[in-house]
């Protein structure tokens, strides 16, 4: 069931594609309301910048529908836009080490996507806490960790899903997210003031 | 799951994060749970992996930050970027467009290195005119042919066209080295032994005078063979009497 589910989807996906490579503006908005959040998010936590990833978001999605030609369908779309944010994103981080420009771990009310109109001033806090460790442990990681933390922890992909945005063996995948989750229980350790 | 003897904490720290997430099978908890019970630094690692997994549990499932640019946006930049060409299109024209520019740049350059590698015929004519017509210069303004201004002028002006009056100039050596070595006449000349006069030993200035009438003669003639013949001749000259002013003035 799960499996003919997959293939109607895959066929589907497969539609709006050629739909896509037509030309078809319509088509793409689809596409782009489907993934657009799950790319933001990439590379909110990739960059730790909202307006980066605004622009990377778009840039993302600018490039991708000028590369639809090139999409051959042998990963699923998710991750071919993925793997795009990614790399638009190591460039970013590349172009930051020559301006010496860092991970911002400092969040506004504005940037936590909640307000106080619904879940109430205490919860905004706790809420505020919350995202300002993961955050910050975040912050403290080498890039290609960060990257995997969010791809597997936050974006909830799986290993071989991860393997096709970072183009590595599953094997690899699950060595390096083991190393990465190691490194972010000491971040939190050390930033709740529970490290020894 | 059973782990080794030697490397049990090490198989179990790979298996924490998930079992603080509540998954692995029954066989893989209970090896592990017993495991932690009997390893306090396992379980101090248990303790961390849960902390950081249980804030990344919330914080997944808490609203996270939203995008402020929307599809009316990227719109906007789809329909005001140009028409897509094809690459093929593109790249072709420039290859094209390459390999023009390149043709008629190594073109240039081959006609460039043939003409200043070979001699202009035509120049080398008028050069040849030129100096035949120095004698007779000199003969109208009363300077005989044969004394030592006139050799140095003609060596001179057949070695570097026009002449500084106070400058020495140098004769090609293996001109000279020609001269010296074999005072007998020049291969050139002996081609055409019957209307060239002959160089001696004692008649330097005689030979030239000679030869400039030789050429002369041959001038009137008009034929290529001719100028080209006569070319040699003067520079076979000009080497005489450049070598014989030297002589008379080594300064």
């Amino acid at each position: 069931m799960v499996a003919a589910h997959g293939v109607i989807m895959r066929v589907a996906e497969d539609q709006l594609v050629a739909r896509c490579r037509a030309g078809d503006l319509d088509a793409y908005s689809q596409v782009y309301d489907k993934y657009e959040r799950q790319v933001f998010r990439y590379a909110y936590h990739i960059l730790g910048h909202r307006e980066d990833a605004d622009d990377i978001k778009q840039e993302t999605f600018l490039k991708a529908f000028q590369a639809i030609n090139t999409f051959r369908s042998e990963s699923s779309l998710q991750t071919w836009l993925l793997k795009i944010c990614g790399n638009l994103c190591r460039d970013k981080i590349k172009s930051w080490d020559r301006r010496k420009v860092t991970y911002d771990s400092t969040l506004r009310d504005d940037e936590l996507g909640c307000s106080d109109e619904y879940d109430g001033p205490q919860a905004l806090a706790e809420r505020k806490e919350l995202t300002g460790i993961i955050m910050k442990a975040l912050q403290g990681m080498p890039p290609a960790q960060r990257e995997i933390i969010v791809l597997h922890e936050i974006q909830d992909l799986s290993y071989e899903e991860i393997a096709a945005v970072l183009g590595c063996s599953r094997t690899s995948i699950k060595l390096r997210l083991f190393r990465a989750r190691r490194s972010l229980k000491e971040r939190v350790a050390s930033l709740m003031g529970t490290a020894d | 799951m059973r782990f080794s003897i030697y490397n049990e904490c090490s198989e179990v720290r790979k298996s924490l994060w998930d079992y603080a997430g509540g998954g692995l099978s029954d066989s893989e908890r209970k090896s592990i749970a017993a495991h932690i019970t009997t390893c306090d630094k396992c379980a101090e690692e248990l303790a961390g992996y849960s902390v950081a997994r249980n804030l990344i549990t919330n914080y997944r499932s808490v609203s996270q930050p939203e995008s402020r640019l929307g599809w009316r946006d990227l719109e906007h930049k789809l329909t005001a970027q140009p028409a897509r060409t094809s690459v093929w299109s593109i790249s072709g024209l420039r290859f094209g467009l390459g390999a023009g520019v390149l043709a008629a740049t190594a073109a240039v350059l081959f006609f460039t290195a043939q003409n200043s590698r070979l001699p202009n015929h035509q120049a080398l004519i008028n050069q040849g005119q030129a100096k035949v017509a120095v004698p007779d210069t000199l003969k109208a303004d009363g300077v005989p042919s044969g004394t030592e201004a006139s050799d140095r002028s003609l060596a001179k002006e057949s070695d570097h066209g026009p002449t500084v009056p106070g400058i020495k100039y140098a004769t090609p050596s293996y001109l000279v080295t020609s001269a010296r070595r074999s005072k007998a006449p020049h291969p050139a000349l002996a081609h055409n032994v019957k209307s060239a006069p002959s160089a001696t030993d004692e008649d330097q200035d005689g030979t030239r005078v000679a030869m400039n009438d030789y050429v002369l003669a041959s001038a009137s003639n008009g034929s290529d063979e001719d100028q080209s013949r006569r070319y040699v001749i003067d520079l076979v000259a000009s080497a005489s009497a450049t070598e014989v002013a030297e002589e008379a003035h080594p300064w």
